[in-house]
């Protein structure tokens, strides 16, 4: 696979996966993942395997994912006196945003589950070894979360819907 | 909401298309990447140093064969001399055009085919390059120090006439009391063991240049200044 086809392949599948794990500028970060991947493709071995190529680049999505969230802590929160010289033009709509918030009051071991799990669609196997958690622990993760991810849709108000 | 519903719901989420400016920043560093500048195989360093190699790996090839200019063939026969290659020297000076291994060499063959000997000290044949300019410090070649003809045309300048030459100490002091007579008393030349002025000799130890032990006994020297009274008695 050429980097492009891969980007053709799995471009939205990446973004999906970082907006779901609640990573702030998700384009962004999928534009890193994939200019990692142009680099490295030529010396990844199994660059003509669909299954490794799409399980090595959600390898390098969560890296990007986890180094996202470590960059927004340590940057500094502004103070409620500071007051911007522009006003801040609003985020891009999701297309689901009732479901996005309600990935956002789950666990972070059980929001990265469910989104390795149903929005990057990697089999149960894939999303066990990413996460260095056994089968059975990844099943009964996922099956905790897609639970309280439900309660927490349903407790949605109707017009946010 | 059932279970198959919400999933299908997550799916959707990885299925949203991307915003066409967003999508043709990503393609444009993709490109950019691809074909961006490939790495070199060898790093500058290695490229310097396999040059450096082949410099010395040429020369060395022609200078095994003699076939450097004739000062580079000297220079490279005392230099791989020094770490143990066996390369000739040039044959600049040497009449029949044979390389000999030193002056030395050549004065001997000379001698022993009953030539002129006096004529082949004098000759450059042999001489690395530097002695035969005249600052010679080559114990190779079995000249002394200095010896050599005087480039110059100056008789007053390079070394003496008798330097190098086998002359008997008459001969010698003849040759020297010509050149003084011509150019005046040498000051400027470094004075020979035998010249060395008695004052001259005794500021280094002459013991410590036969390798004798010396002990040296610090003295105590007392000065006494006894002032000196006169008396002047009035009549």
């Amino acid at each position: 696979m050429t980097p492009e086809e891969v980007y053709v392949a799995l471009a939205q599948r990446v973004v999906g996966y970082l907006r779901a794990r609640g990573v702030p500028d998700p384009e962004d970060v999928a534009g890193e993942v994939f200019l990692q991947v142009a680099r490295d493709l030529r010396r990844f071995r199994n660059a003509e395997d669909e299954i490794a190529v799409r399980r090595w680049v959600f390898t390098i999505a969560r890296n990007r994912a986890i180094d996202a969230a470590r960059r927004a802590r340590r940057r500094p929160r502004s103070s409620g006196a500071e007051v911007p010289d522009q006003p801040a033009v609003p985020a891009a709509e999701p297309l689901d945003p009732v479901l996005v918030g309600a990935l956002l009051q789950l666990t972070e071991d059980q929001r990265e589950v469910v989104a390795l799990r149903f929005v990057a669609d990697l089999p149960l196997d894939d999303v066990a070894r990413l996460t260095r958690r056994s089968v059975g622990a990844t099943k009964a993760l996922q099956h905790r979360a897609l639970e309280n991810l439900r309660l927490a849709v349903s407790a949605e108000p109707p017009e946010a819907l | 909401m059932s279970t198959d519903d919400l999933e299908g719901r997550l799916g959707r989420l990885g299925q949203v298309p991307i915003a066409p400016d967003v999508e043709a920043t990503h393609r444009h560093s993709i490109a950019q990447a691809v074909s961006g500048p490939t790495r070199a195989r060898f790093g500058w360093k290695a490229v310097a140093l396999a040059s450096l190699a082949g410099f010395f790996a040429g020369s060395t090839a022609l200078a095994a064969a003699g076939s450097l200019p004739a000062p580079a063939q000297d220079v490279a026969h005392d230099t791989l001399g020094a770490v143990g290659i066996s390369v000739p020297r040039s044959t600049e000076g040497c009449p029949d055009g044979t390389s000999y291994r030193n002056h030395g060499e050549y004065v001997s063959a000379v001698d022993a085919s009953g030539g002129d000997v006096r004529a082949a000290a004098h000759s450059d044949c042999g001489k690395p390059v530097h002695s035969s300019k005249g600052n010679g410090n080559d114990k190779e070649d079995g000249v002394a120090p200095g010896a050599g003809p005087d480039r110059d045309g100056d008789p007053c300048t390079g070394p003496p006439p008798w330097a190098g030459a086998h002359l008997d100490t008459e001969a010698k002091d003849v040759a020297r009391a010509e050149r003084e007579a011509t150019c005046g008393p040498d000051d400027a030349d470094e004075p020979d063991d035998a010249e060395v002025e008695p004052d001259d000799a005794e500021e280094e130890d002459p013991a410590s240049k036969r390798g004798a032990t010396t002990t040296t006994v610090p003295v105590e020297t007392t000065t006494t200044t006894v002032a000196e009274t006169t008396t002047t008695t009035q009549p």
